[in-house]
């Protein structure tokens, strides 16, 4: 597992209360799947192998402050946020790239889905003029089949990163990594989550060697330049407060807030590739 | 011979057709507003020679002229205030769109109509879809007031042009 790095700011007010400071480093250090956590110029910095959100709710729930992602990664780094724009359904999630030597890592959360797998795809077009809808196909530069990401470029689109599970609350919490995709290609472009699982190509239904049978995409988002780790100078404006899926421990969509099941999607392409909703 | 040269055109062909295609010649933004303001449109950017052409339209603000930049950032996960500051790769002071002495994200005012309406539709020298004044997966901003240019006497003319606070945003987009 290769770890992020990640800047978390967190309202400790003007004058940090060490004891509380002290209490969050302590509870983060002793997580095996943290590095290292160390507060420095005013952040609480943290390398690890957990999905960012995870961290953020670790910080958010041990100091009883508002915290907020500011920078992710020490290189490059991207963020999408993905929502559909449904009236019988509210998805919404962040995803976050950095890019390392090795890989391309793709953290993130996402919820109100239907419990279960979805696929995730790099979309060639970051178009939302009509929703999910106007995101083309999948990124594919090599005009290769749809596949798996484990499988070579010349066997799966560029933009295949396969599926992530969403569990009974519909949150999706997700860390993957390729070595396919590179940050540079992905600017510009948006990322999108499926109705349903992709069969990563294996599947027999003829949509399957195009977008793994997954269905439209339910939620899309453009993928966007983001700060990096202390890239940002800016901390939190008084005017603005914390993002809602940051501050809160329960999703912010899913069984409950959803008006209607959202079983009955209809997608107007050949293999659903449309979108979810008319916009 | 005549191979060689054959095999050079098609070879020619090829680099160029991947050009294209790596460097996007058009793109666009869907601007909304975080805070669910009646504030929303579409504005396309195409790389022509040396410019970029941006045209579109914007709904929902009162009869007036906006601050309208591009923002480092594309980040809209807090709402439009996590996009940064200007796109200013040269460490330049703020200015109007004209002047040497700009942000390159600095794309001055737009105007509403009385139909609430904004018609965009002008050329800009500095902005890129390519190279180190790519503006692809950054954010275009409509600020609450109008852009001063840098001209007036309030502390954040040179900074911001003063625009306040940050009305509707999005990510620009590949098309």
């Amino acid at each position: 597992m290769i770890p992020s790095k990640l800047e978390v700011l967190v309202d400790f007010g003007p004058t940090p209360d060490k004891v509380t400071v002290e209490k969050t480093l302590n509870y983060l250090n002793a997580q095996d799947d943290v590095q290292q956590a160390v507060f420095k110029n005013g952040a609480v910095m943290v390398e690890t192998v957990l999905p960012s959100s995870v961290v953020l709710d670790m910080v958010i729930k041990t100091s009883g402050k508002r915290a907020v992602l500011q920078g992710y990664g020490d290189s490059t780094s991207a963020v999408a946020m993905v929502s559909s724009k449904c009236t019988t359904e509210q998805v919404l999630g962040v995803i976050r790239f950095t890019q390392t030597d090795s890989v391309l890592i793709a953290d993130g959360s996402v919820d109100g889905l239907t419990p279960g797998l979805h696929g995730l795809h790099v979309h060639e077009s970051g178009d939302l003029s009509m929703g999910c809808s106007s995101i083309g196909d999948h990124y594919n530069p090599l005009s290769s089949p749809h596949g798996s990401p484990a499988d070579p470029p010349s066997e799966r689109h560029a933009g295949d990163l396969g599926n992530i599970h969403a569990d009974e609350q519909g949150r999706a919490r997700f860390r993957i990594f390729d070595s396919v995709l590179q940050i540079d290609e992905l600017l510009g472009r948006s990322v999108a989550v499926t109705q349903r699982a992709d069969d990563l190509g294996r599947g027999s239904s003829p949509c399957s060697k195009i977008n793994g049978d997954s269905g439209p995409p339910i939620a899309c988002g453009v993928i966007a330049r983001s700060a990096g780790i202390f890239q940002n100078a800016k901390r939190i404006c008084a005017c603005d407060g914390v993002v809602v899926w940051d501050e809160k421990d329960r999703p912010l969509a899913g069984k409950g807030r959803r008006l209607k099941d959202d079983k009955e999607q209809t997608g107007s392409g050949k293999c659903g590739g449309k979108t979810c909703c008319k916009v | 011979m005549l191979y060689h040269l054959l095999f050079l055109s098609v070879a020619g062909v090829i680099v160029s057709a991947q050009n294209v295609g790596n460097a996007p010649l058009r793109a666009i933004v869907k601007l909304s507003s975080p805070d669910g303001r009646d504030v929303h449109g579409n504005i396309t950017l195409t790389q022509l020679e040396g410019r970029v052409h941006v045209e579109g339209s914007i709904y929902g603000l009162p009869p007036g002229q906006y601050g309208f930049h591009v923002h480092e950032t594309g980040d809209i996960t807090r709402g439009c205030i996590s996009t940064g500051s200007h796109f200013n790769p040269e460490k330049k002071d703020h200015g109007h769109p004209s002047d040497e002495v700009r942000h390159v994200g600095d794309l001055g005012n737009v105007e509403f109509d009385m139909n609430r309406f904004s018609n965009i539709n002008f050329e800009d020298k500095l902005i890129a879809l390519y190279g180190p004044h790519n503006v692809l997966g950054r954010a275009i901003v409509l600020h609450e007031k109008a852009d001063d240019f840098g001209r007036s006497d309030h502390p954040d003319s040179r900074k911001t042009g003063n625009a306040g606070g940050r009305v509707a945003c999005g990510v620009i987009g590949i098309l």
